[in-house]
């Protein structure tokens, strides 16, 4: 797989504060799905803003498709590769009416209206949002406006999007249609994906899991890997996911249980299989 | 609930007036509003009255929309009305003791109504048919040969688009401060006062607080999203003559044409 953000070694503090970020190494590929996982306050929102050039590390560096972050010239066509999607959908959005707020990306390119007009149209359709182009902002849902935030950032064709905790200001309901966005744009755009987030469930979706604690990175890897590791993950207190840890709870009482099994599915045929087909559910 | 203020939002639909172009709807209203104020007789009056009915139409906005802006003002058209009627001159109709109805306060009063209603309508139907952005542009266009007094009127324009934007989520911000200040035992009804300025410190503080936050959210948000300053941008919607703003303009042309000739033919039932 080709390499699309490498952050090699990187340092972070702001003037004459503490670290916050040390010694953090991790590579993002073209069309990956990355979710990075983390406490507050665990450097976790510090980390993908230097991803996209609004932050420089102190120490080492990150290139986003070749380009070094700390090239002012490249600054925004860093930006354009990859773009950010924040938490608060309220505060991230800049024009009154949605197809309006989803052409300022285009805008700030300095496009042809022809041409702005059709990657508004078609990061609409995308999203699904297409038939509330006119509607004001102020009368849509949550969900529905950080499904606009999303188009915003899919207008300027980007080649990564980083999301901060999209889902934690929204109902189980919109959480589920963003995030099916989301993977949508993974999986038909091949638009690379880091997704900033707090639950455990929306972690096991992705490719690649990245555990965050005190400003370093604890561990990284598929999702299997990473769970299999339940004794480093319990020591910094994360919660796991249900089905892992019911397995931990089955592997202690002598039930003859793989590590690292986070899908329902998974556990179900791995308990088949102990049991020997005989009825047990 | 305040959210649903009608005033200063935006209604979307397909009307002659949406189509206009927001350049000739501003110059049209500023116009329309100083010669509304220059009817001097009825029959000039109802010449204006035609104009904001067939506005209102061509705007294709429903009724509803312009009662609940009306209601809003209403009691604010009652009150002036009521002052207008006690005149000294003219005609005495009604006497109770020293207050004297006259034939010319009653003139005047009905001037007054229904000047200050037609206003309101103008704007309301202004602020229906056009975008904050189309507003903002045309705003940044109308300004330009004002570039020589040296300030940014792009960077302006994108203020403006931001605080209309933010009109309606600071709104629902500060009634949700209210609701956490009053769960938590503050007192608004409170007549004294000290304990009211004490009540709003109480909101404008928190406000005040969770908007910086907005504010250093949206800069995030904007400069990914390669803003670079007002200047460097094209737009997606381009103000454009056409063929619609000509035949507003006529109909603007018309109205004028049709009160400086009401006034001049027939005499003045107003000062």
């Amino acid at each position: 797989m080709e390499k699309l953000i490498d952050i090699n070694n990187v340092n972070f503090k702001y003037n004459d504060g503490n670290y916050i970020l040390s010694d953090i190494n991790l590579i993002i590929n073209r069309g990956e799905f990355v979710s990075l996982l983390g406490s507050n306050g665990s450097g976790k929102s510090t980390l993908s803003k230097l991803c996209n050039a609004m932050l420089m590390p102190t120490h080492g560096s990150v290139t986003v498709d070749g380009l070094n972050t700390i090239d002012n010239k490249e600054k925004y066509n860093i930006r354009c590769k990859v773009g950010l999607v924040q938490q608060n959908p309220d505060n991230q959005i800049v024009a009154a009416t949605v197809e309006e707020d989803v052409a300022f990306g285009p805008e700030n390119l300095q496009l042809s209206p022809e041409e702005i007009r059709k990657r508004v149209d078609d990061s609409l359709k995308s999203v699904g949002m297409y038939k509330y182009k006119d509607s004001s902002i102020y009368k849509l849902s949550g969900g529905e406006k950080q499904k606009v935030a999303i188009s915003g950032i899919v207008a300027m064709q980007p080649e990564c999007i980083i999301l901060d905790e999209p889902t934690s200001m929204l109902d189980p309901k919109s959480r589920k249609d963003v995030l099916d966005t989301i993977i949508k744009l993974n999986k038909e755009q091949k638009i690379a994906i880091i997704l900033v987030t707090h639950y455990m469930d929306e972690a096991v979706l992705a490719d690649k899991v990245v555990m965050m604690d005190k400003g370093r990175i604890l561990i990284q890897g598929t999702p299997k890997e990473v769970f299999s590791n339940v004794e480093l993950l319990k020591e910094h207190k994360f919660t796991l996911p249900e089905v892992t840890e019911l397995t931990e709870i089955l592997r202690n009482n002598r039930c003859d249980l793989p590590r690292g099994i986070y899908d329902e599915d998974e556990f179900i045929l791995s308990l088949k299989s102990i049991v020997g087909g005989r009825e047990c559910l | 609930m305040i959210r649903d203020l009608a005033v200063g939002q935006y209604f979307p639909a397909n009307s002659v007036l949406h189509r206009t172009d927001a350049r000739v709807k501003i110059l049209n209203l500023l116009i329309t509003i100083i010669f509304i104020f220059y009817t001097m007789n009825y029959f000039s009056l109802f010449i204006a009255l035609i104009y904001v009915f067939l506005m209102m139409y061509l705007s294709n906005i429903p009724m509803k929309l312009y009662m609940k802006n009306f209601k809003i003002i209403l009691f604010f058209t009652i009150f002036t009305g009521l002052l207008n009627l006690f005149d000294d001159r003219g005609k005495v109709i009604f006497e109770f003791g020293f207050l004297k109805i006259t034939d010319a306060g009653i003139n005047n009063s009905i001037f007054v109504c229904s000047r200050v209603t037609s206003l309101v309508i103008l704007a309301s139907i202004f602020t229906f048919t056009t975008l904050p952005t189309d507003l903002t542009d045309a705003v940044e266009k109308l300004l330009k040969p004002f570039a020589f007094i040296n300030i940014n009127i792009s960077e302006i324009a994108m203020m403006m688009t931001i605080a209309i934007r933010f009109i309606p989520t600071l709104i629902e911000e500060v009634e949700k401060i209210i609701n956490a200040q009053k769960s938590r035992g503050a007192d608004f009804e409170n007549k004294n006062l000290f304990v009211k300025i004490r009540a709003l410190m109480s909101i404008v503080v928190p406000l005040l607080e969770s908007s910086f936050k907005r504010a250093y959210d949206l800069a995030t948000a904007m400069e990914s999203r390669c803003y670079r300053g007002a200047e460097n941008r094209t737009r997606m919607r381009i103000l454009k003559f056409k063929m619609i703003d000509l035949f507003s303009i006529f109909l603007t042309l018309i109205f004028i044409f049709g009160v400086v000739y009401c006034n001049m033919k027939f005499p003045a039932t107003v000062k």
